[in-house]
């Protein structure tokens, strides 16, 4: 017969769309689920800034406090990048600020520039919230979350990098259950720490919720303002 | 049909219904199993005719609606009052009334589903190759005309005994079924493009894990940006109202903000620590628990980096200036230095407030009330050192003892500016080189230059360096270095009849 | 069990004349009658209404489009009428969206012979309406593309969706309306779809009916899981179609609007939803089966007889609308009693009587059996009723809202061009989707108006 028919090697075909009915709804789910995922689009970013300031130095090497630059951040929602003249208490020149550490260095060059009324220095944002999420760093800060929470070991890091998703479900995960991610207001900006005799940070935070009054909330008014 | 062929069955056609219902009860009581009736519509009377047994699919479908109907309650359940409880309209975070709907149309969704995929899962379809197919006759089974077919694979099949079989039910028409010759195996193409397809499901969970693994250059990728950016201030953003950018606009040269004019004037002591030209003695504030400890974090915070957290003046940032021997680099100051516990806490206030010497303000940085708090700390941090904490922190600088007392009233003078003025911080007493030459033996010795000349250290040298530092440099010190505080004429000649009186 | 069978087969012929197939009635014939629509090349005025109809989903594309990029401000929706046309047209598409479901399903519990001539074509309807309701919530939220939100799809949020609203319902009452009515669809489309690919003659026909018609041979085992099927399906459509504008009456009656705020309003809805639907399944019929040369399939007695329900239903919906009336005064409730005198005597008083006239009046002529089978009218009246149900919607929706609480906020509605664009061109979807039905797919239900016939019941079983 002429007609056209079906070849038996269409047999083959029936297990195949089994496989397809079966696994293209869970491959989907997955390609969209990790894809779309903050922690693939988000994570990981690690910005060329201007002037390339080394955290692991500063704060790691040197132990100077995160507050020392970021000044506002257990005052104000937000944690602010410092002014030119922070940096220049100790790269200046004698003429636009005190210090005279690296007075020769080519990298420091656009930092002096713009100190001298030249082209602002544009820092580049590594960590950046949607605009309708509302974030108060002192209310965090003041009440036990260190900045190593959310910003990771930035003491360790040449380069700063996203390590966290900052999703809404991550931020959930905390506000749901705040006790291991809190620790003594004293310690807030020491990223390495860890509770003494070998107490659980479970427990510490135990505590530490009783003290400074944590209860989390997880209202949409909360964060979308 | 040739013996080379294999054959699938035998077909039989018959025209009217009652024809296909008495044939095929002859077929099922000569026992065969494998064979089937076709018919173009559902036919009654057919399945008892054929035997066949009832279908246990509606078990199925009851199966499927409880796992609905469970699901439907647990998922609401779940999200609604364990997962993410929250409160709106003052409703109750789980009540069955407000479930019952999502639950009730989930029974019937999975009952559906099941129902209509269990069916032609346990029909063997979909099965797009027949044999049956191939018979031209055929084509009428889904029109108007009904077939029994025998398959070759009934235990009982016997081609011969199967046609004499069907000949006797009244079949119009007996045909043998061929089972094509043909490979089951796909062709190249087919499985080709199945390869390709395979790889290119591939490609996009590499990319995913690849994204995950590994740092980029490039800010978050927004599917959906929505109103992740919108077309408001926020803090340190660029504005497009100034040509440089800056939304902070720097301070105008020879201006100061409002509110400190407003406030220094209403209490100068608070703000500047001094009162008409005269330095606070005390903190202008109750020097409670709470200030001391809020002191000590401010101190640890903006101080410790380079006056080190006992205050000895041994920071890491000074030590890093020593290791990358910076040039023109003024040590921190010792805060435990006698000269310094003794300046009256306006002083300090100020000194913290707009610096000194090498040292930047920190106005700017640090509030008003921590400056002071600073300043307290700092007694306290003092009051250790006289405690008999410097054990504990080894051997600080040597300490200015008060010296001997002098005749002359301009020479005891320039002593004092020696130390209020601060050239105490540099400049030592017994010999020892600090940051600049001791002042011990300085009148009357040979200064030998960097242009190569030499001058002798008269009064009137003096008077030039104070005046002006950098007019001559010593060999082995580096320019730029020496800060001047506002001084007047008869300081400066205290200073340097001080000065001469260390001739030796 | 073989006695219930045949005093049953013997009820269905001294209900149902012997009329429903006319003319020749062999099992070739309906084939042929069936199958030769989708065979050959369509009637001019198939490519007009085509032409037609795909401009006017272009309009629609382009309003879509024009939305999406805007925002949800280029309708008329104000406040204090939050909810405008985008809800209308919802549920005017819902409820059009009912026939189908109920004609297969109900009607073929109640063994109504008479159904296999209109199910496909009222299942076809059903699902191509319940597309174009779709779209009115999805295009509504104006974020289109985080429409998953409604579904409990676990994400990067934490979010589930809140099961306390009853818009969260209408999510589930309507995808799962929408999925199971495609099923009930697609599976009585497979016998069919193996006629037509046994009848064609070119390989591209073979190969795309043959893939859609799954192998299908008319096996008696499988006939017999698949009638089997067939009837669970029905069973759980028939609580199913009752139980979507029940939820869509939801959507209004849990919240504590004066005119929404009543528990008349699922049965209401529900009596409204078939009333429509009929309407909808008489306004295609008419035309397709002249056009088509569906006659003998499509009978003058199927037309009387949704005729006959269509006015059954409109009596009950002329019934909710006096009993809201009445309940707002024997309530005693003057925010009720001032809504429901707004409604009528209200700046909305015109699309009031238009509801009343074409919902409660219009139909009444089918007390007369000659005009239950004249074509001009029921063709007119159901139209009219297509009219005056969009039109109940926009009442319901509008004068609820329009006089709020305080006085300061009243407002009225006015439909934008946008408004315009979308109502007509869902329209346009409509009508797009459903020739390209009537083009390639078997309009009637093959197989099962064989069941029907005399040839496909034996007699020596009996």
């Amino acid at each position: 017969m002429s007609l056209y028919q079906f070849p038996r090697w269409t047999d083959a075909l029936r297990p195949l769309l089994g496989l397809t009915a079966l696994g293209a709804p869970v491959y989907l789910v997955l390609l969209f689920y990790y894809g779309a995922s903050p922690k693939t689009l988000a994570v990981g970013y690690e910005p060329t800034q201007p002037v390339p300031f080394s955290h692991a130095v500063h704060a790691g090497e040197l132990g100077i406090d995160c507050r020392y630059c970021h000044n506002t951040v257990d005052k104000a929602a937000h944690a602010a990048i410092p002014p030119i003249a922070t940096c220049l208490n100790c790269h200046g020149d004698g003429e636009i600020g005190k210090g005279r550490i690296h007075l020769d260095s080519e990298a420091l060059e656009p930092l002096r520039e713009a100190a001298r009324g030249g082209e602002p220095l544009e820092w580049v944002r590594v960590h950046d919230l949607a605009d309708y999420a509302y974030f108060n760093h002192a209310a965090h800060v003041n009440k036990g979350v260190s900045c190593v929470e959310c910003h990771g070991r930035v003491d360790q890091m040449e380069v700063v990098r996203q390590v966290e998703p900052l999703s809404m479900g991550w931020c959930l995960d905390c506000h749901r259950d705040p006790a291991p991610r809190l620790r003594p207001v004293e310690e807030i900006t020491n990223l390495g720490w860890v509770p003494e005799g070998g107490r659980s940070r479970e427990e510490v935070g135990r505590e530490l919720m009783e003290k400074y009054n944590v209860h989390p909330k997880q209202d949409c008014s909360t964060c979308h303002r | 049909m040739s013996d080379s062929k294999k054959q699938f069955g035998v077909l039989a056609e018959y025209e009217t219904v009652d024809e296909i219902l008495s044939a095929a009860a002859k077929v099922r009581d000569a026992g065969y199993t494998k064979w089937d009736c076709y018919t173009p519509m559902p036919v009654h009377g057919l399945d008892d005719a054929m035997g066949v047994k009832q279908t246990r699919l509606p078990w199925f479908t009851l199966c499927a609606g409880l796992t609905g109907a469970s699901l439907g309650l647990l998922m609401q359940w779940w999200m609604n009052a364990v997962d993410y409880p929250f409160l709106t309209s003052g409703k109750p975070q789980w009540s069955l009334p407000a479930n019952i709907p999502v639950i009730f149309e989930l029974t019937i969704l999975f009952s559906a589903l099941t129902t209509f995929f269990t069916m032609w899962i346990m029909n063997n379809l979909p099965r797009w190759f027949s044999p049956l197919a191939r018979v031209e006759r055929f084509a009428r089974a889904t029109d108007d005309r009904f077939f029994i077919a025998i398959e070759t694979a009934d235990p009982i099949f016997n081609a011969a005994s199967a046609e004499s079989l069907l000949k006797e039910t009244g079949a119009h028409a007996i045909e043998a079924v061929e089972d094509p010759d043909e490979s089951a195996a796909p062709p190249t193409w087919f499985r080709h493009a199945l390869m390709i397809a395979g790889t290119g499901l591939i490609i996009p969970l590499m990319i995913i894990a690849y994204a995950r693994f590994s740092t980029q250059d490039q800010p978050r990728i927004h599917l959906v940006p929505d109103m992740d950016f919108q077309e408001k201030y926020k803090a340190q953003n660029p504005s497009p109202l100034f040509e440089d950018g800056r939304a902070a606009r720097p301070q105008l040269a020879g201006t100061f903000a409002m509110e400190d004019d407003h406030l220094v004037l209403e209490d100068p002591g608070y703000y500047t620590g001094k009162v008409d030209g005269e330095y606070l003695t005390e903190i202008p504030m109750p020097v409670t628990r709470e200030l001391l400890e809020r002191g000590r974090e401010r101190f640890m915070i903006n101080c410790a980096a380079c006056h080190g957290y006992d205050g000895s003046g041994n920071g890491t940032v000074h030590k890093r200036a020593l290791s990358l021997q910076t040039a023109g680099w003024i040590p921190p100051s010792n805060l435990h230095q006698a000269y310094i516990a003794a300046q009256p806490k306006g002083q300090q206030f100020e000194s913290i407030s707009d610096g000194i010497r090498n040292m930047p303000g920190y106005k700017a940085a640090i509030t008003t009330e921590d400056r002071w708090a600073i300043v307290a700390y700092l007694e306290a941090l003092q009051g250790i050192e006289e405690a008999g904490a410097q054990q504990l922190w080894g051997a600080a600088p040597a300490v200015e003892d008060a010296g001997p007392v002098d005749s002359d009233p301009l020479v005891a003078k320039g002593r004092e500016l020696y130390t209020s003025k601060t050239c105490i911080a540099c400049h030592s007493l017994d010999g020892t080189k600090l940051v600049s030459g001791s002042f011990l033996g300085l009148a009357g010795s040979e200064r030998k230059f960097t242009d190569g000349t030499t001058a002798i250290a008269d009064e009137a040298y003096l008077n030039e360096s104070i005046t002006n530092p950098n007019a001559k440099i010593v060999e082995g010190y580096t320019p730029g270095l020496m800060v001047i505080p506002p001084i007047t004429d008869e300081e400066r000649e205290a200073l340097v009849a001080f000065i001469m009186s260390l001739k030796q | 069990m073989a006695n219930a069978e045949i005093s049953s087969a013997e009820l269905d012929n001294i209900i149902d004349p012997p009329a429903l197939v006319q003319g020749k009635g062999d099992l070739a014939t309906i084939t042929e009658t069936v199958s030769r629509v989708a065979e050959h090349k369509p009637p001019k005025a198939w490519y007009i209404g085509f032409t037609l109809a795909l401009g006017i989903l272009g309009m629609l594309g382009l309003a879509i489009v024009y939305l999406i990029s805007t925002g949800v401000g280029v309708w008329g929706n104000n406040q204090p009428v939050a909810w405008g046309w985008p809800i209308v047209n919802f549920v005017f598409w819902v409820g059009i969206g009912h026939a189908g479901t109920l004609i297969s399903a109900v009607l073929y519990l109640f063994r109504q012979g008479w159904r296999t001539g209109i199910n496909r074509f009222s299942e076809a309807m059903t699902i191509f309406a319940v597309i174009c309701a779709g779209l009115f919530p999805a295009i509504h939220v104006g974020r289109i593309w985080v429409i998953y939100w409604v579904f409990p799809v676990p994400n990067q949020m934490a979010m589930w969706p809140q099961f306390r609203s009853p818009l969260l319902w209408d999510v589930f009452a309507v995808s799962t309306y929408f999925t199971v009515s495609l099923l009930f669809w697609y599976m009585g489309l497979v016998p069919d779809l193996a006629t037509l690919r046994d009848r064609s003659k070119t390989k591209i026909r073979r190969l795309m009916y043959g893939i859609f018609a799954l192998g299908w041979t008319g096996a008696n085992r499988q006939w017999h899981r698949y009638e089997r099927a067939y009837l669970l399906l029905a069973a759980l459509a028939t609580p199913l179609v009752l139980s979507v504008h029940s939820v869509v009456s939801f959507d209004f009656a849990t919240s504590q609007l004066p005119g929404w705020h009543t528990t008349i309003f699922p049965p209401y809805f529900v009596a409204g939803a078939i009333f429509s639907g009929f309407a909808m399944v008489v306004t295609l019929a008419v035309p397709a089966r002249a056009l088509f040369g569906l006659r003998d399939l499509i009978t003058l007695r199927h037309l009387e007889l949704m005729n006959k329900v269509i006015m059954a239903t409109g009596m009950l919906v002329g019934y909710a609308y006096a009993m809201e009336f009445f309940m707002a005064w024997y309530s005693g409730n003057k925010y009720e009693g001032f809504t429901f005198v707004n409604r009528a005597f209200g700046p909305y008083a015109w699309a009031y009587w238009i509801m009343v006239s074409c919902n409660v009046i219009s139909p009444q002529i089918f007390w007369f059996k000659k005009a239950r089978r004249s074509i001009p009218i029921m063709f007119v009246v159901s139209i009219f009723v297509n009219i005056g149900m969009w039109f109940e919607r926009f009442v319901i929706t509008v004068t609820s809202l329009n006089r709020d609480f305080l006085p300061s906020s009243w407002n009225y509605f006015s439909p934008t061009i946008i408004d315009w664009a979308t109502l007509i061109g869902s329209f346009g979807l409509f009508f797009t989707l459903f020739l390209l039905f009537c083009r390639y797919l078997p309009q009637v239900a093959i197989a099962e108006v064989k069941g029907q016939t005399p040839h496909a019941h034996g007699h020596s079983a009996h």
